[in-house]
C-alpha cells in the first residue's frame, strides 16, 4: 500500500482529473446529440480537443512516474482554505454591494479585511482606518466617475 | 497611394497629440512603472484589471493607455530587481544577478540608469521593428488561405507550448484546456451552440475579460493572498525595508551616470535588443526568457564576461534590453496575423476585440488610422517611460514597500467590479470567479496560464480555419497539405519539437 502512496504525485492526481474530463468529453461528442452542421460538423473540433486532452492526461500520468515521492495533495489544507477565504469575500462583498451600494460595502469589506491582516488592530486602528477610506475612495471615484457602474438601486449608497 | 500615406500620417500625428491620448498614455506609463515595481504585481495584472475600464475610452486612447502600462512595467520590473533583489515582474528576474551586485557595491544610481537606458533602447529597436515589419507581413498574410493559416495556428500554438518555461508538456496540456475553454458557445461555422450546459449566457462563449482577469489576476491575487496568510511576504518586506534604508541613505553624488558609462554597455544592449526582438516576435516566448537568453549571449561575447554575476552593468544592460524589446515584437504576429506573440500581446488583442477591432492581416487596412495613430503612440510612450523613470525612480522605489495586505483587497475589488461593469452581467462575475479558482489550481501545479490564454483566444480561429480548409478538401486530410506554405509551417513546427526535445535531453 505504502508503495502504492508513493507513486501518486500531485501531477499524477492532476492528470487523472484529465483524463476524466477528456474521456467524459469525448464520449459526449461521439454519443451525445450534436447538431449536424456543414463538412465535419459542430462536435469535430471540440471531440479532438477533447481526445487530445486525454491523450495528454495519459502520458502526464506516465511522465510523473519520474517524480515519485513528490507530494500526492493537488492543493493543501492551507491553500484550499486562502482560496475560500477570497473567492468567499468575493461572492460576499458581490451579493452586498448590489443592496447596500458602493460606498458602504466597500468600506465594510476593506475594514474587515485590514482588521484580519492587522497585528492589534485596536492599538493600530490608523492603519486601517486610513486605508480603507483611500481605498474606498479610489473604488468609488473610479466606478462612479470614470466608468459610471450601474448597479440595481441600492439600499444605501 | 502616397497622398493616403501622408492623409493618414497627418491625421494620426494630430490624433496621437490630443491632450486625452498623451494624458492617457502618460497614465499608462505612470500605471505600468508603479505596477512593474511592486513584486506580485505586473503589467499583465494591471491590463487585465483594466480592461473592462479602457472599454469606456475611445480606440487610439485605450491603446495609448495599454502600451504605456506594457512598456512602463518592463522597466518598472528592475527598480525592485536592483533596489531590493526581489524582480518586481517575471521579466526583471535575470536582472536581479548582476543589478543587485551591483547595488551592493555602491553602484545603485549606474545600475538603475544602465537598466533604464538599455530598456529604452530595446524598446525603440522593438518598436520599429514592429512599425516597419506588421505592414508588409499583414499584406503577406491576406494572401493566406484557411490551409495556410490552420498550418501557421498549429505552428504558433507548438511554440507556445513548447517554449513555456518549466514543463513544456504542462504547456501543452494548458494549450489544450484553452482550446476546450475558446470551443464553449457557438460553432464558428454553423453557429450552433455547444458545451453550454443549458446555460443560455454562454451561448456567445465564455466571456473573454472574466476569463483573462481570472487567469492572470485572481489565480496571482489568491497566491499573494496566501502568502500575506502565512507571513512570508510580511518577513519578506521587512527585509526589503532594511535594503530601502540603505538605499535612501546613499551618497548619489559618489555615484553617477555618464554616457560614456551608456556606451561601454551598448555592445550588450543591442545584443539583449536583437535576442528581445528575435525572441518577442515567436509566439509565446515571453520577456522572461528574452531576459534570460539576453543575459547568457552577452556574457558569452563580453571581453569582461568574469565580472558577469559580480555586479557587471552590462549583465543590467542585456537582460533588460532583451525583456523591454520584446514590447514591440510580440504585437507584430497579433497585428499580422491575429495571433497573440505574449500573454500582454494576447490581453491588447482581447482590448481591440472589445473596441470592435479584429486583430489580423485585415485589421492594418480597415482601421489604418487607428493603427498609424498607435504606432506614433508606440514611439512617444517610450520617451515618456525615459522621462518618468529617470526623475521618479526613488519615488518608485518607495511605492514598491507597499504592502500586500493592503494591495490585494483593492486589486480583488477592481477585478471583480470592473469585470462586472464591463457587460453589466453577473454570469460574469461567476466565471471571472471559478477562472481564479482554476487558473489558481493549475498555476500551483506547474502549469502555465500563457499558453492557455493564447489557445483560448486563437482557438475559435483555428477551428475555423481547420473545417473551412477541410471544406474547401471535401473531407480530404491531405488537403492540409496541400500548399507549400503550410507545410513550411508543419516543417518548421516539427523542427522546432526536435529542437526543444534535444535541448532538453542535453540539460538533462
Amino acid at each position: 500500500m505504502k508503495q502504492l502512496y508513493r507513486y501518486i504525485t500531485s501531477d499524477r492526481v492532476l492528470a487523472f482529473v484529465f483524463v476524466i474530463f477528456g474521456l467524459m468529453g469525448y464520449f459526449d461528442t461521439v454519443f451525445g446529440e450534436w447538431r449536424a452542421g456543414p463538412g465535419f460538423g459542430a462536435k469535430f473540433f471540440p471531440q479532438i480537443t477533447f481526445l487530445a486532452l486525454l491523450i495528454c492526461g495519459i502520458i502526464m500520468m506516465f511522465i510523473g512516474s519520474k517524480e515519485a515521492g513528490k507530494a500526492s495533495e493537488i492543493i493543501s489544507l492551507n491553500e484550499l482554505k486562502a482560496l475560500l477565504i477570497l473567492v468567499g469575500m468575493g461572492v460576499l462583498y458581490f451579493i452586498v454591494v448590489r443592496s447596500l451600494g458602493l460606498v458602504v460595502s466597500s468600506l465594510l469589506y476593506f475594514l474587515t479585511v485590514f482588521t484580519i491582516f492587522t497585528v492589534q488592530p485596536l492599538r493600530n486602528y490608523k492603519m486601517i482606518l486610513i486605508p480603507a477610506i483611500i481605498s474606498t475612495a479610489v473604488v468609488w471615484l473610479l466606478f462612479t466617475q470614470l466608468v459610471q457602474l450601474l448597479l440595481p438601486n441600492p439600499l444605501l449608497f | 497611394m502616397e497622398l493616403e500615406l501622408a492623409e493618414l500620417l497627418s491625421y494620426a500625428l494630430r490624433e496621437a497629440f490630443t491632450p486625452g491620448v498623451l494624458m492617457y498614455s502618460a497614465l499608462g506609463v505612470l500605471i505600468g512603472i508603479t505596477v512593474g515595481a511592486i513584486p506580485g504585481l505586473s503589467g499583465d495584472i494591471a491590463i487585465a484589471i483594466l480592461l473592462p475600464i479602457v472599454f469606456a475610452l475611445s480606440p487610439t486612447r485605450a491603446l495609448g493607455m495599454l502600451i504605456g502600462i506594457y512598456k512602463g512595467s518592463m522597466f518598472g520590473g528592475s527598480i525592485s530587481a536592483i533596489s531590493f533583489g526581489v524582480p518586481g515582474t517575471a521579466a526583471a528576474a535575470a536582472t536581479v544577478e548582476d543589478g543587485y551586485k551591483a547595488k551592493q557595491k555602491g553602484e545603485p544610481k549606474r545600475a538603475l540608469l544602465t537598466a533604464l537606458y538599455s530598456s529604452v533602447t530595446g524598446d525603440v529597436i522593438s518598436s520599429l521593428f514592429l512599425i516597419f515589419l506588421a505592414l508588409p507581413m499583414a499584406r503577406l498574410a491576406l494572401r493566406f488561405g484557411p490551409v495556410e493559416f490552420f498550418a501557421l495556428y498549429v505552428f504558433s500554438l507548438m511554440i507556445i507550448a513548447l517554449l513555456t518555461r518549466g514543463n513544456a508538456f504542462k504547456g501543452l496540456i494548458a494549450a489544450v484546456i484553452g482550446l476546450i475553454f475558446g470551443a464553449v458557445g457557438m460553432d464558428p461555422v454553423a453557429g450552433s451552440t455547444r458545451l453550454t450546459f443549458g446555460i443560455s449566457q454562454l451561448r456567445g462563449g465564455l466571456p473573454l475579460v472574466p476569463v483573462l482577469v481570472g487567469m492572470f489576476a485572481i489565480s496571482e491575487l489568491v497566491i499573494q493572498f496566501k502568502k500575506e496568510i502565512d507571513k512570508l511576504a510580511a518577513e519578506k518586506r521587512r527585509d526589503m525595508g532594511e535594503s530601502a534604508e540603505s538605499f535612501e541613505a546613499y551618497d548619489p553624488g559618489k555615484d553617477r551616470m555618464s554616457f560614456k558609462i551608456y556606451l561601454s554597455t551598448l555592445k550588450a544592449t543591442l545584443i539583449g535588443s536583437s535576442m528581445g526582438t528575435f525572441i518577442g516576435a515567436l509566439p509565446g516566448a515571453g520577456s522572461s526568457l528574452a531576459g534570460f537568453v539576453s543575459y547568457g549571449i552577452a556574457r558569452r561575447f563580453s571581453k569582461h564576461s568574469r565580472q558577469f554575476g559580480e555586479g557587471s552593468l552590462e549583465g543590467v544592460a542585456a537582460p533588460e534590453a532583451g525583456n523591454s524589446a520584446t514590447c514591440g515584437s510580440s504585437l507584430v504576429p497579433l497585428f499580422a496575423f491575429g495571433i497573440p506573440g505574449s500573454a500582454t500581446a494576447a490581453l491588447i488583442g482581447a482590448a481591440l476585440i472589445m473596441q470592435g477591432i479584429n486583430p489580423g492581416p485585415r485589421m492594418m487596412v480597415e482601421n489604418a488610422p487607428i493603427m498609424y495613430t498607435f504606432f506614433i503612440t508606440l514611439m512617444y510612450a517610450s520617451i515618456m517611460n525615459l522621462g518618468f523613470s529617470r526623475g521618479l525612480i526613488p519615488i518608485y522605489a518607495k511605492l514598491s514597500m507597499i504592502k500586500g495586505k493592503y494591495l490585494i483587497p483593492v486589486v480583488f475589488i477592481l477585478a471583480i467590479l470592473g469585470t462586472y461593469a464591463s457587460r453589466n452581467s453577473v454570469m460574469d462575475v461567476w466565471v471571472l470567479l471559478i477562472m481564479g479558482m482554476i487558473g489558481y489550481l493549475l498555476r500551483k501545479n506547474g502549469y502555465p496560464m500563457g499558453p492557455l490564454v493564447l489557445a483560448f483566444i486563437i482557438g475559435p480561429g483555428a477551428e475555423r480555419a481547420l473545417r473551412q480548409a477541410l471544406l474547401l478538401g471535401r473531407g480530404n486530410p491531405l488537403h492540409l497539405l496541400s500548399s507549400p506554405i503550410a507545410i513550411g509551417f508543419y516543417v518548421a513546427a516539427v523542427l522546432f519539437i526536435v529542437l526543444v526535445s534535444l535541448t532538453f535531453k542535453e540539460k538533462g
